[in-house]
C-alpha cells in the first residue's frame, strides 16, 4: 500500500469512483469539482462548463477545426475546470448503422470493445471502435462506428494542451438511444392503457451539433435508420432531405419525434411546412445534448 | 433493460480501480474521529493537571496558614499556661500564707500594750513545706505571761498546741528563749523543729 493510497482512504477519494471510470456517472465523478464540455464537429466546436453543483455554466462556440481550434481555446477551457477534466462529444468521423442479426450473447459489448472482429465478424473494420444497441422485440441493432484515429487524435491534442480526458462519447448516438428509450416507454404505456390497440410507425430523428441521426420504427421492429455528420448549421432544410425519402416509406401518417440539441428548435415549423398536416413532437429539453453527454 | 444513452469511446486506462465500498468510509471516521479524541482527551488532561497544580498549592498554601495558626495557639496557650502557672502559684501563695496570716494577727493581738514586737520571722524550708519556722523577738516587761498569752491565742484561735517546749534564760531576766514546737491539734504526727 502506497502513501497516495492511504491520503486516498484518509480524503475519501477512494471511496468515489475514478475520474476516467466509465462504469460510473459523471457526477459522481466530480463531486464539487469544475469540468467541461466539449461537442466537436468537423468546423465546429462548442463547450459548456459544468459548475462544482452540476449546473451548467458559461459556454459557447467557436467555428473551425478542431486542432486549429484547441490551440487558442485550451487555456479558456482549463480555467473553466479546476483540474482540467473534460467530456468531449464526437459528431464527426461517425457513422451510426442498422445491422440484422447480430450476435447478442452476454458480454458482447466488452468483446465489442477489445476484440470488434469476434463480436461482429465482417463488420468490424480495422481503425475503428464501435458500439451498438440491440431492439429487444427484434432481430434488428443500431450499430455506432467512429473512427479510432479521430479519437486518439483528440485525445493526444487535449492532454498536449493541459486537459485530461474523462470521457469520448458521441452525442448523437447518446441522443437516438435516449429517443429510443422514450418511444419504448411510451409504446409499454400504450399497451397497458389500450391493449391490442397498434402504436403505429415512428419516425425519431435526432439532430446534434449538425449531425442527423433518423430511424424508422413500425410497431415493434426497426427498418430503416439513416445518419450523417455535419450535415447542417443554421439552416436545418438538409435535414429535410434526409428524412424525407423515410417519411415517404413510413406513410404521412407516421408520427416524427424530433430531438435536438437544445429548445425552440426551428425544425419542426420546417418540417410542417414541407408536410402539413404531419404529427411531428419536439420532445427535446434545454441543453438537451450536454445533458446526453453528461448523463445529467 | 433500459440501453444506457452514454458509451465512452475513449482509449480505457488498464489499471483504473473501483470505488472502495461505501461501508469503509467507516475507517477514515473512526480515524478522525480517534484523532480529535485523542487531542480533546490530551487536552482534557492537561486542563485536569493544571487544575490538580492549582488545588495543590491552595492546599499547601492552607496548610502552611493552618500550621502558623496552630504555632500561634500553641504559642497562646503556653502563655496562658505560664500564666495559669503563676496564678497558681500565686494562689497557692496566698492560700499558704493564710494560715501565717492568720498566725501573724493572733501574735499581734496577743501583745499586750507593754509588749512590743522587735522581729518576726516566718520561713518555710523546701524540703519540708508542710513546717513554718517561727523566730519572734519582742520586748516585754512580763515575758512569760506574754508568752503564755502567746501560745494560749494561737491554741483558742489556730488549734495549735506546743510541744517540747524549753524555755531558756541565758541571758537572764532580760533575754529569754522559748523554743516549741506547734502542732496542729488534728495531726497525728509530732514534726520536730
Amino acid at each position: 500500500m502506497k502513501l497516495k493510497d492511504i491520503v486516498s482512504v484518509l480524503n475519501f477519494s477512494a471511496f468515489r469512483p475514478e475520474p476516467d471510470d466509465s462504469s460510473a456517472p459523471w457526477l459522481k465523478r466530480f463531486p464539487k469539482e469544475k469540468t467541461i464540455l466539449l461537442n466537436v464537429g468537423r468546423k465546429r466546436v462548442s463547450w459548456i462548463s459544468l459548475d462544482k453543483r452540476g449546473e451548467f455554466g458559461e459556454g459557447g462556440s467557436i467555428e473551425g477545426e478542431f486542432k486549429d481550434v484547441i490551440g487558442q481555446m485550451a487555456p479558456d477551457w482549463r480555467g473553466l475546470t479546476d483540474n482540467g477534466w473534460c467530456a468531449v462529444s464526437l459528431n464527426t468521423r461517425v457513422m451510426v448503422s442498422l445491422e440484422v442479426n447480430l450476435s447478442r450473447r452476454p458480454g458482447l459489448l466488452e468483446m465489442l470493445r477489445t476484440n470488434p472482429k469476434a463480436a461482429i465478424g465482417a463488420k468490424a473494420e480495422k481503425g475503428k471502435r464501435y458500439s451498438m444497441v440491440h431492439n429487444p422485440e427484434s432481430n434488428t441493432s443500431i450499430l455506432l462506428a467512429c473512427d479510432e484515429e479521430a479519437i486518439t487524435k483528440t485525445e493526444n491534442m487535449l492532454k498536449e494542451n493541459g486537459m485530461q480526458i474523462g470521457r469520448v462519447t458521441c452525442g448523437l448516438y447518446g441522443m437516438m438511444i435516449d429517443l429510443i428509450n422514450q418511444v419504448t416507454e411510451a409504446r409499454k404505456a400504450r399497451s397497458l392503457s389500450a391493449p391490442g390497440q397498434p402504436f403505429g410507425t415512428v419516425l425519431m430523428v435526432a439532430c446534434c451539433e449538425g449531425s442527423v441521426c433518423v430511424l424508422c420504427q413500425k410497431e415493434e421492429a426497426w427498418t430503416e435508420l439513416r445518419s450523417r455528420t455535419d450535415c447542417y448549421g443554421e439552416d436545418m432544410s438538409p435535414v429535410l432531405d434526409i428524412i424525407l425519402p423515410l417519411l415517404q416509406n413510413a406513410g404521412t401518417s407516421s408520427h416524427v419525434i424530433f430531438m435536438g440539441d437544445n429548445t425552440n428548435s426551428p425544425f419542426v415549423a420546417l418540417l410542417q411546412n414541407r408536410v402539413p398536416g404531419l404529427q411531428v413532437s419536439d420532445v427535446s429539453i434545454p441543453q438537451q445534448a450536454w445533458k446526453i453527454v453528461a448523463d445529467l | 433493460m433500459k440501453p444506457i444513452a452514454i458509451v465512452d469511446l475513449k482509449t480505457e486506462r488498464s489499471d483504473v480501480g473501483q470505488p472502495l465500498p461505501s461501508a469503509l468510509r467507516l475507517l477514515p471516521v473512526l480515524f478522525f474521529a480517534g484523532i480529535l479524541g485523542t487531542i480533546s482527551f490530551t487536552a482534557y488532561a492537561f486542563w485536569q493537571i493544571k487544575v490538580a497544580e492549582k488545588k495543590e498549592t491552595e492546599a499547601q498554601t492552607a496548610e502552611a496558614a493552618q500550621k502558623a495558626e496552630i504555632t500561634r495557639l500553641t504559642a497562646d496557650e503556653a502563655a496562658i499556661e505560664k500564666e495559669v502557672k503563676n496564678a497558681t502559684e500565686a494562689r497557692e501563695w496566698l492560700l499558704g500564707t493564710n494560715q501565717l496570716q492568720k498566725l501573724t494577727k493572733i501574735i499581734c493581738e496577743s501583745m499586750t500594750p507593754e509588749s512590743t514586737i522587735a522581729q518576726l520571722t516566718l520561713a518555710r524550708r523546701d524540703e519540708m513545706a508542710s513546717q513554718v519556722e517561727m523566730a519572734l523577738t519582742m520586748n516585754s516587761a512580763h515575758g512569760q505571761q506574754q508568752v503564755d498569752q502567746l501560745r494560749t491565742a494561737v491554741s483558742n484561735a489556730l488549734g495549735y498546741h506546743s510541744y517540747s517546749d524549753n524555755i531558756n534564760n541565758k541571758g537572764g531576766k532580760t533575754e529569754v528563749t522559748y523554743d516549741c514546737t506547734w502542732i496542729k491539734g488534728d495531726s497525728s504526727e509530732a514534726i520536730p523543729p
